[in-house]
């Protein structure tokens, strides 16, 4: 089967580029083959390409420019929030949820390693973080809070603007630090409302190109986790790659103008999902409450067949989605986030995520794939 | 340009069959150095390599996984005569020790064979002449019953040579002199040894493996396919039967007590593997099977799986410990592979208490709920692939 013929339902890992960032690329690759640092007309011109990359990235997420540094994905965004807004610490108290990332779960284990302690507020079973119970975990000494925005399994919407300034309340010299990675251009990016001080987004997850990221600051930047040049106010060493966030800003720029219409469109799509699914696999279970969900990410259960296969038998009809979060579909280790939610174990999970191309027919043709999966391969 | 001498060893045995045994050898080391630009004659009782000096390592290392080779060595060809002898042997000698690793050698000796016996000098007479030129260039007193140092003299018909490098080649039988065995290759450990063992012994190997899909993954088939590459450094170009297996799989686990599932799969496993072997001309079925390794390789359990084949079924690794086969793999180069963390049908669906004395007549029980097992076990011939592994030393020829 050609790759043209595939269903794509995996957004939430990797969307295609846009044209908007495609396009932006190529005329940065050509015009400002320069490294930005370099004193040169060759390395200003790289230097102002990317002044206005930055000033147009700032501009979509509504933040001073100074405010925004880049990095090479959200990954390394959340690491520099985390650990970076730490260095030189030797303790304190750190809040985050069950729900997270890998990527702020990895860094906050280090915080803990080096004799920070840790709490971890368990989500409720609607795949929702209750802002009081998060808030509660807050003390005198709490030094950071981190909670996502949207959880990249199960499209729940986290309360941050509860969870976030309950914790500024108890503990008013806490940092708070706020995965935004899968919300980019999805809902409303309101670091200020949400008391906010660090953001950490990601380019491919928006159309954008893979490798590039951004981390919204405080007026106090973290410190750098390595050293090197004076690149990103020295606190992000290394020559910023150009070409990579004119993509990300072109990118997030036109979803952010597109995102009433996209959202519409991702609504229209996931119901024809959901009513599909009602009809044809009456048995499976959508993981997150509703009411909680934003449209794009939508998490399936079943029984009858592990995540593995329902993800391989569905690429038979031509249809691929992931098995939990591509960073730990290879794993086949139980997904964290579900074994916080209390999925039930013998049960097989799919993550089914749109992206602007997607029609409710597609949804519609991903039920009828899981359908005929369950159907030939399922064992009772 | 440099010589190697190759060495056979059990051909001898052969009587009338020789000529063919050395044929297949000939055949196995052409296909080796035949990339390298290599020429390869026979002589008596013995294949000459000759081959471009920038090659010296590669051949070597090709060298030690042709089958029939007990042992090869560069030489330096000599003119008949005994001073060149001496002069050629002082080199070697010499040679020997600039390229000695650790210490240096105490002692040497000189070992002569003469077979042409035109050769005016007698073999210890060519020795002890010989033996003075070295000792007096190297300095090093003889040891005739332990020498750290051995360097030979060789004086056939045909060719003069002498040398100080001799190399252990893998033993066995010439490549593909047995003839065609069809062997049920897995992604685990055992089967890939099973086959280098078998052909080790002149087995064409004919792998065929089971999959699957969705349960299990590409990768699980990436990773047959390496082993497939892998054994082929030792066995030559073969093309791998993948068959699937998933329907059966799953019509056992709906229909039959779960207890009896492995060995029912495996029985599938082996009609099928016989019928294609018979469509393929292979003259026995192989497994990797190890007595009592595990619940399907009990006595008892053998012996149900084996009464549906009537081929002759090779389980080369019948005794070894797992240890000894986890060695072995390790050095052919098919362990890494084989510990890959992926997913295969034989690992699937296998219950917790499977059963270890399955009769023959449970078993048969067990099918009866299957239908026609010989017609299963037909459709997965009739709907299996075929993947061309090619030749891992003439990348051209391959097609995989």
């Amino acid at each position: 089967m050609s790759e043209g013929e595939i269903i794509y339902l995996d957004h939430a890992a990797a969307t295609p580029l846009v044209p908007e960032a495609a396009a932006a690329m190529a005329d940065a690759y050509r015009d400002a083959p320069g490294n930005p640092s370099a004193m040169g007309r060759w390395g200003r011109a790289a230097a102002r390409v990317l002044r206005q990359a930055r000033e147009r990235l700032a501009h979509v997420v509504g933040v001073h420019p100074d405010r925004l540094l880049f990095t090479s994905g959200g990954t390394e965004s959340i690491g520099l929030a985390v650990l970076g807004s730490l260095q030189g610490r030797a303790g304190g108290h750190v809040i985050t949820s069950a729900l997270e990332h890998p990527a702020v779960l990895g860094s906050v284990r280090m915080l803990e390693q080096r004799g920070f302690e840790v709490t971890r507020v368990p989500p409720e079973r609607t795949g929702v973080v209750d802002p009081s119970r998060f808030a509660a975990a807050a003390r005198s000494d709490t030094v950071l809070a981190c909670l996502m925005h949207v959880n990249n399994e199960l499209g729940t919407i986290q309360p941050l603007e509860a969870a976030l300034a309950g914790v500024k309340e108890r503990a008013p010299r806490c940092l708070t630090v706020v995965d935004a990675v899968q919300s980019l251009t999805r809902l409303a990016l309101e670091p200020d409302r949400w008391s906010a001080d660090l953001v950490a987004l990601s380019g491919h997850k928006i159309g954008g190109p893979r490798g590039v990221g951004a981390l919204i600051t405080a007026k106090r930047r973290p410190e750098k986790l390595f050293g090197g040049g004076d690149q990103e106010w020295g606190v992000r060493p290394g020559t910023q790659n150009v070409p990579g966030v004119v993509g990300f800003a072109a990118a997030a720029d036109h979803g952010e103008q597109t995102r009433p219409q996209r959202a519409a469109r991702a609504s229209e799509v996931a119901d024809a999902f959901l009513k599909e699914l009602a009809e044809r696999v009456p048995g499976a279970q959508v993981n997150g409450a509703a009411e909680a969900r934003m449209p794009w990410i939508l998490n399936v259960s079943v029984a009858g067949l592990p995540s593995e296969a329902l993800v391989r038998g569905m690429e038979e009809h031509g249809v691929c989605v992931s098995a939990g979060a591509a960073c730990h579909a290879r794993s086949q280790k139980p997904s964290h986030v579900l074994e916080s939610i209390g999925v039930a174990s013998h049960l097989g999970t799919v993550r089914v995520s749109f992206g602007a191309s997607n029609t409710p027919d597609h949804a519609r043709r991903a039920v009828e794939a899981l359908a005929l999966t369950l159907q030939r391969y399922a064992l009772p | 340009m440099m010589q190697f001498i190759l060495r056979y060893g059990e051909l001898f045995l052969k009587g009338g069959n020789r000529p063919f045994f050395e044929r297949c050898l000939v055949d196995g080391v052409r296909r080796v150095v035949r990339s390298l630009g290599g020429r390869v004659q026979r002589l008596h009782g013995r294949v000459v390599v000759e081959i471009s000096d920038e090659h010296e390592v590669e051949v070597r290392e090709r060298l030690a996984h042709v089958f029939g080779l007990m042992s090869f060595s560069r030489v330096t060809l000599v003119e008949p005569e005994i001073e060149a002898l001496c002069v050629a042997a002082v080199a070697e000698a010499q040679g020997a020790l600039q390229d000695w690793e650790g210490e240096g050698p105490r002692t040497f000796k000189v070992e002569t064979r003469r077979s042409d016996k035109r050769f005016p000098m007698k073999s210890p007479d060519i020795s002890r002449q010989v033996g003075t030129a070295v000792g007096r260039a190297i300095d090093l007193p003889v040891d005739l019953s332990h020498p750290e140092l051995r360097v030979e003299v060789e004086i056939g018909s045909q060719r003069t040579f002498v040398t100080t490098r001799r190399y252990p080649g893998p033993g066995g039988l010439p490549e593909g002199s047995a003839g065609p065995v069809q062997l049920l290759l897995s992604g685990g450990i055992d089967s890939p040894v099973a086959g280098y063992l078998l052909a080790k012994r002149g087995c064409i190997l004919l792998p065929t493996t089971f999959e699957s899909p969705p349960y299990t993954g590409e990768d699980a088939r990436e990773k047959v396919i390496d082993l497939c590459g892998q054994l082929a450094r030792y066995a030559g170009p073969m093309r791998l039967r993948i068959m699937r297996f998933t329907e059966v799989q799953l019509e056992i686990q709906r229909r039959c007590p779960p207890r009896m599932a492995v060995v029912l799969y495996r029985r599938m496993m082996l009609r099928a593997a016989q019928r294609a072997a018979q469509m393929e001309g292979a003259l026995a079925v192989a497994t990797g099977d190890s007595l009592g390794q595990v619940a399907s390789q009990t006595l008892e359990n053998l012996s149900t799986i084996s009464e549906v084949a009537t081929l002759p079924i090779l389980r080369p690794l019948v005794t070894f410990d797992k240890a000894e086969t986890i060695t072995l793999a390790g050095r052919i180069g098919t362990f890494d592979i084989s510990i890959r963390p992926h997913v295969d049908c034989c690992s699937l669906f296998v219950p917790d208490h499977p059963e270890i004395h399955a009769s023959s007549e449970a078993a048969q029980k067990a099918e009866a709920k299957l239908g026609d097992p010989d017609a299963l076990a037909q459709e997965m011939v009739d709907t299996s692939e075929v993947v061309e592994i090619g030749d891992p030393y003439n990348k051209s020829t391959s097609s995989s």
